[in-house]
């Protein structure tokens, strides 16, 4: 009789079929490494690559244009006394123009508008001056390439970058080791409009020498570079993930940023740092897979707090200025992305991502990447990692 | 496609095969799943991580007995190695007289495979494991001893618990 249990049991049980979830092949094909690569292949990953790549340089060069730059205002008092008379405003040899608008009362000018770029100013001497000049900047930015490692704890073989995995996932990232955005200033400097620009931490004690100097020799009339540069936000992160209703997830975490600035004019340098800890919260897609390739879009906000910040000023005399910079101003940010995932092995996956952040900064005071450019095109390339 | 082109193309990784495979065998080995899984989720992940393992290894697949039992074996190791990694509940609890009483097969016989599945489900994992293998896989005492690292009177205590816990599942279903 006991024998017939067993029996019964194993006939009814060994036979027995049970449905598995309708997406158990795609994630089970998608979790596999692929290994035969055919020629067609090939073909798709370069020219997907190249693709990506065409996008992304396409983009950037949308940064090349000339931008109408929307100058903070911001009347500043110069030590007129610095200037030392009319005898070093400016060589009449070297600019002639400038020659016929010298006027008696210009003899000692008077600054009376600076419109500041931190740190570089603009300086618009008082009759000399038409306002309404515009001074395009040239912008030569690189796109920005992020190199992730994504580490992640869950249970089964699925890499959280596919988003779409049962249960709590909680994965670490860290972003930004690659390549800089860099922005370069070109500002033209048209005497014959008047317009000089200048920087007083150079510029202010030893008067206008160094303007006759540097500015109005005649092989810098036409532009006097000024370097910005905006590094590529240096990230931390801290995941979570959670499967919703079919092909959706979400994800949510803590978010660390370094916002990192620099600005180079002749032998003065500032370097500022700010610091933000965000919240991220995005909702998941996965669209299909094509192959082993898993693809994926994903769409979200982050809210950012500046939790502190430091900018570091360094003049021509070698003088070091330090002034701290807080915000308490919420900075929110729009952001999509498009990826593709590629599982190497069962615990490992590449991912390739690009996408868009849009900022919708509320005025903070802050100069760095987010108010330079409202809208950053992202591409990201990274390993994730299960463990 | 026969089933040997299948198995062909499986070793060579080609995708069409191992689908025509995965569709072949997911049901019944979804099952399996459930029966050692316990839940539908943790299922999900066996039968997941057993096809990758089916495909990782059908190279060793000689073809000595049939390709299913190749297959479940896999998977109920597949499943156990899970187990055990999960450390949901150790194997080797303390050895107690367990009863041996003999379960009338025909209330059994009169249950569906569904209701008996669900029955098993809800057993502890220890209990739940040994039974499986035991009396649906068909291992014997010395051989789960093996597989779980645990000893053959373990094995023994914790397949008449079972049976037992079975039993009063059974009769609480025909008193309701």
């Amino acid at each position: 009789m006991m024998e017939n249990f067993e029996e019964q049991m194993q006939k009814k049980l060994r036979e027995m079929e049970y449905e598995p979830a309708t997406d158990a092949w795609e994630r089970i094909s998608g979790a596999m490494p692929s290994r035969h690569h055919s020629h067609a292949f090939v073909w798709w990953t370069v020219g997907g690559i190249a693709a990506g790549l065409t996008l992304l340089f396409a983009v950037g060069g949308e940064m090349l244009a000339p931008v109408s730059d929307s100058i903070t205002v911001q009347h500043v008092s110069l030590p007129i006394e610095s200037l030392k008379g009319e005898e070093r405003i400016a060589p009449m040899s070297a600019a002639p123009m400038l020659k016929e608008t010298l006027t008696e009362e210009l003899k000692r000018p008077q600054l009376v508008n600076i419109q500041q770029r931190q740190p570089l100013h603009r300086v618009v001497m008082d009759g000399l001056v038409p306002l309404t000049v515009e001074t395009p900047t040239l912008y030569a930015a690189v796109p920005v390439v992020d190199i992730c490692l994504t580490f992640s704890r869950h249970q089964s073989s699925e890499s959280p970058r596919f988003a779409f995995l049962k249960g709590w996932h909680v994965g670490m990232g860290a972003a930004s080791v690659g390549v800089t955005s860099t922005d370069v200033g070109m500002q033209n400097i048209e005497y014959n409009n008047s317009v000089i620009y200048m920087d007083p931490m150079d510029y202010g004690e030893m008067g206008f020498q160094r303007i006759e100097d540097e500015l109005f020799h005649p092989s810098s009339l036409k532009t006097a570079p000024v370097d910005a540069k905006h590094s590529s936000p240096c990230l931390f992160s801290v995941s979570f993930y959670r499967s919703l209703i079919g092909k959706f997830s979400f994800s949510t975490g803590v978010v660390y940023s370094q916002l990192v600035s620099r600005w180079n004019l002749n032998s003065s340098k500032s370097v500022q740092r700010i610091h933000l800890l965000g919240i991220p919260l995005s909702v998941n897609y996965q669209i299909g897979s094509v192959g082993a390739f898993r693809v994926y879009a994903s769409a979200g906000t982050e809210m950012d707090v500046n939790v502190s910040g430091q900018v570091k000023i360094t003049d021509y005399k070698g003088s070091v200025q330090k002034q701290r910079l807080r915000s308490k101003n919420l900075l929110w940010t729009l952001r999509g992305r498009f990826g593709v995932a590629y599982p190497l092995c069962r615990w490992a996956a590449v991912y390739g991502e690009c996408g868009v952040d849009r900022y919708l900064n509320a005025p903070s005071g802050l100069n760095t990447f987010r108010s330079e450019k409202k809208t950053r095109y992202v591409g990201q390339v990274g390993v994730s990692i299960g463990f | 496609m026969t089933e040997a082109d299948m198995i062909i193309g499986c070793k060579r990784g080609d995708r069409k095969s191992q689908k025509i495979l995965y569709e072949k065998y997911a049901r019944r080995m979804m099952t399996l799943c459930l029966r050692y899984g316990g839940d539908r989720e943790r299922a999900d992940d066996f039968l997941q991580e057993g096809f990758i393992r089916v495909f990782a290894k059908i190279g060793e697949y000689t073809e000595e007995g049939t390709l299913e039992g190749w297959i479940r074996r896999v998977f109920v190791n597949c499943a156990l190695m899970q187990i055990r990694r999960d450390r949901l509940q150790p194997l080797h609890e303390s050895l107690e007289e367990a009863s041996n009483e003999i379960i009338d097969a025909l209330p059994v016989a009169q249950m569906t495979a569904d209701e008996l599945l669900e029955m098993v489900r809800r057993l502890p994992v220890g209990y739940r494991t040994v039974f499986n293998l035991y009396a649906i896989e068909g291992y014997a005492h010395n051989e789960i001893a093996d597989l779980l690292s645990i000893t053959e009177e373990t094995s023994r205590s914790q397949y008449a618990r079972a049976r037992q816990a079975l039993q009063k599942s059974i009769r609480r279903f025909y008193e309701m």
